[in-house]
């Protein structure tokens, strides 16, 4: 890649030096050619303008359908619809008073908003948020809703802090200010399963009160469980696939391509017809008398495992493959000749040459493997749900968006950190992995 | 290959024996999908009672079923030709290696097939929400083009970094424009990976289920989102029918891209 990059620049160059060379005067004098070329140097050529414009269209085609959904998605976990958007009034006032008990303007744009709740039936709803953060302000709320009096008066918040005097209190505004910014950690700190006190300090909630917190743990520990399974089995089906004659070497490798672009749906199905009450296994032991009943396979955490690395072990052969190809043979044989046994020298002489594959089989498979949504929706009951399966269950069956939006924020921060090591381990196309063993080679 | 005793030459075969068994495991599930496509039994049974193509007859009466497939189709097409353009476009132009910004834009472009479909499918879901095209074709195809130009990009790079750029200068020295160039050299030799950048497109799209799934709308079911709610509810046999056309669209595609680079190869020699 090294000898690719100079030429490419080396021929910019004399094509730059020669449009020079033609358009000037003889007379010219060296140091005028040479600043002027210079300058034809420092300014971005032609060729790169280009370049941008050739990729703009699907810059622009992923600028607007894949990175501002993702933006979007983050605003909606954070986002804080429901009060801000019913008592406008309310919260405008708010905002504008930034004493630890607010002032009078503050008060009567509640009494215009609890007035307003007394018309409608479906603005009572808008209270809820209250209730879910803190019941007893919720319970102030309302009760305040029910005592106002319907008459006009002279100060709303001398009434608010007689018939209670928890409106004189500074933490009352507290948790109202949080309920009512626009931004909540609300659903945040719901799918992690702690809970917010009004000091602000975040507490676990008991044990047999968490679940969300628990479906991601276990998402996470199959996503290390099929990375692991894909790489014991992918490693040395990657070692055969190079060491085999070509012929039947093409005819394993189309077999895999086969794998990766059928779809997901067949996988799972396959599978589930090996692990089916009436399926091979359960027959297979019935046949040869192993059991006398059916074992009940399916679903289970062994299904989803076993499907998922199956489905996604082509992510991790072709990349290993890929940097197995670069590695020669020789290096393990001069292992063996000097001696050392057969594990040692694979160990020795050829893992390490083969870790960039390794990395961005393992990165690509585990990113994938907990954001599989196909899969685990086939293959799994309720006992094996993932972050994937939650979240769409929020977006479409349950249709809370804010809490959709946060799962699949947690999942895309996940796949993000892990995609940037991903770019910097491996990027084939980059050519980067040559370049840096050839300036290893030569710095020795 | 490598020295070895008779210690050795036990290694040797059990390794062999245990990725042959390996490998065998990797066929039998398609092996089980076909095999169940063209049984007579009407849900999961081993062995086959008798064999028959009713399943596959049961599929081609149904308007549902013809329906979906018409979808998947129009889809596919769509969304395969609009990211191959795309997709050919990006790389020509990130080919070139001293670009600013290059491998931040690399990264933008592949980013589609590394982060998981159901994330970005849910804030497109909320996107095509406000605009008003949940459950149309327009935002299915766009989608679709999103997910798969990323595939033609990295198909077509690596036909172009196969690519010996000395014929580019030898081109460049025997009196052609960088256009000539361009038409003349580059794109001949890139063919085969957009033609592979085009099966690939379509074969990722029409067998894409996550994605349709959360954009689908209240019409709008592609096959395999058909086939996906059908086997959630009841798994039987009609859907390996439907699942054997995924593997034969599959076989049919690598066929075809491996037929392309021979071909490919005769005509220009191995790079």
């Amino acid at each position: 890649m090294t000898a690719d990059t100079t030429a490419d620049t080396s021929a910019e160059v004399q094509a730059e030096v020669q449009a020079e060379v033609q358009a000037e005067e003889p007379a010219e004098t060296l140091g005028r050619r040479l600043s002027r070329l210079a300058h034809a140097l420092n300014r971005p050529s032609r060729l790169t303008l280009m370049s941008y414009a050739l990729c703009a269209p699907l810059l622009a085609l992923l600028g607007v359908c894949f990175v501002l959904p993702l933006l979007f998605m983050m605003h909606t976990a954070l986002h804080n619809p429901v009060i801000g958007g019913a008592w406008p009034e309310f919260i405008e006032a708010l905002r504008e008073d930034h004493d630890e008990v607010p002032g009078e303007p503050v008060f009567r744009a509640l009494v215009q908003g609890f007035q307003q709740q007394q018309e409608d039936e479906a603005y009572k709803l808008t209270l809820k948020p209250f209730s879910q953060q803190n019941p007893e302000l919720w319970r102030l709320l309302q009760h305040s809703a029910d005592t106002l009096p319907p008459e006009h008066f002279a100060s709303a918040k001398a009434w608010f802090i007689g018939s209670d005097p928890a409106w004189a209190e500074a933490d009352t505004w507290k948790v109202i200010r949080r309920v009512a910014a626009p931004y909540t950690t609300h659903n945040l700190v719901n799918a992690l399963d702690v809970t917010l006190n009004p000091d602000g300090n975040l507490r676990l909630k008991p044990e047999e009160r968490r679940g969300y917190s628990l479906v991601i743990r276990d998402t996470l520990i199959m996503g290390f469980w099929v990375t692991l399974f894909a790489l014991l089995l992918g490693y040395p089906l990657a070692y055969r696939l190079v060491t085999m004659r070509r012929t039947p070497a093409r005819i394993v490798l189309s077999g895999f391509l086969v794998l990766l672009w059928t779809s997901v749906l067949v996988k799972a199905y396959g599978w589930m017809a090996v692990f089916d009450r009436h399926g091979i296994i359960n027959e297979t032991l019935m046949g040869i008398g192993f059991i006398e009943e059916p074992l009940a396979l399916r679903p289970s955490w062994a299904l989803l495992i076993v499907a998922m690395t199956y489905a996604l072990l082509p992510f991790m052969i072709l990349p290993i493959y890929q940097s197995m190809r670069r590695v020669s043979l020789d290096q393990l044989r001069a292992a063996v000749s000097l001696g050392a046994p057969p594990a040692r020298a694979v160990l020795t002489a050829y893992l390490p040459a083969t870790t960039p594959g390794i990395a961005a089989g393992c990165l690509l498979v585990f990113i994938l493997s907990i954001g599989y949504y196909t899969l685990p929706a086939m293959a799994a009951g309720a006992a094996e749900t993932t972050i994937s399966m939650l979240l769409v269950e929020f977006a479409i069956t349950i249709a809370n968006d804010g809490m959709a939006a946060t799962m699949a924020s947690f999942v895309l921060v996940i796949a993000a950190i892990l995609f940037w090591f991903y770019m910097r381990t491996f990027a084939p196309i980059r050519g980067e992995i040559t370049r840096r063993t050839s300036q290893r080679v030569s710095a020795r | 290959m490598i020295a070895r005793g008779t210690l050795g030459h036990v290694r040797y075969y059990s390794f062999r024996g245990f990725i042959n068994l390996l490998l065998f495991l990797l066929a039998l599930p398609m092996l089980l999908v076909l095999v169940l496509s063209i049984s007579n039994a009407s849900g999961i049974e081993f062995p086959p009672p008798a064999l028959s193509l009713a399943h596959y007859a049961q599929i081609l009466d149904s308007p549902e079923w013809r329906a979906s497939l018409g979808i998947s189709l129009i889809v596919a097409s769509a969304s395969a030709l609009l990211a191959t353009i795309l997709g050919t476009l990006a790389a020509v132009g990130l080919a070139r290696i001293r670009l600013p910004g290059r491998s931040m834009l690399i990264a933008i472009v592949i980013a589609p097939i590394v982060i998981p479909t159901v994330v970005w499918a849910l804030g497109m879901r909320f996107i095509l929400e406000q605009l008003g095209l949940l459950g149309s074709f327009t935002g299915l195809i766009i989608a679709h083009t999103v997910l798969t130009a990323p595939l033609v990009f990295i198909a077509v790079s690596l036909s172009l970094r196969r690519l010996p750029p000395r014929l580019l200068y030898a081109a460049l020295s025997l009196g052609a424009d960088a256009v000539d160039a361009f038409r003349t050299i580059t794109v001949p030799l890139m063919m085969p990976g957009i033609v592979t950048g085009v099966m690939i497109a379509f074969v990722t799209s029409f067998g894409e289920v996550a994605l349709s799934f959360v954009l689908r709308g209240n019409a709008l079911k592609t096959l395999p989102v058909s086939m996906f709610d059908g086997a959630r509810v009841n798994v039987d046999a009609s859907q390996a029918a439907v699942g054997s056309v995924f593997i034969v669209v599959a076989i049919l595609v690598t066929i075809g891209i491996t037929a392309v680079r021979r071909w490919h190869d005769r005509l220009w020699g191995t790079p």
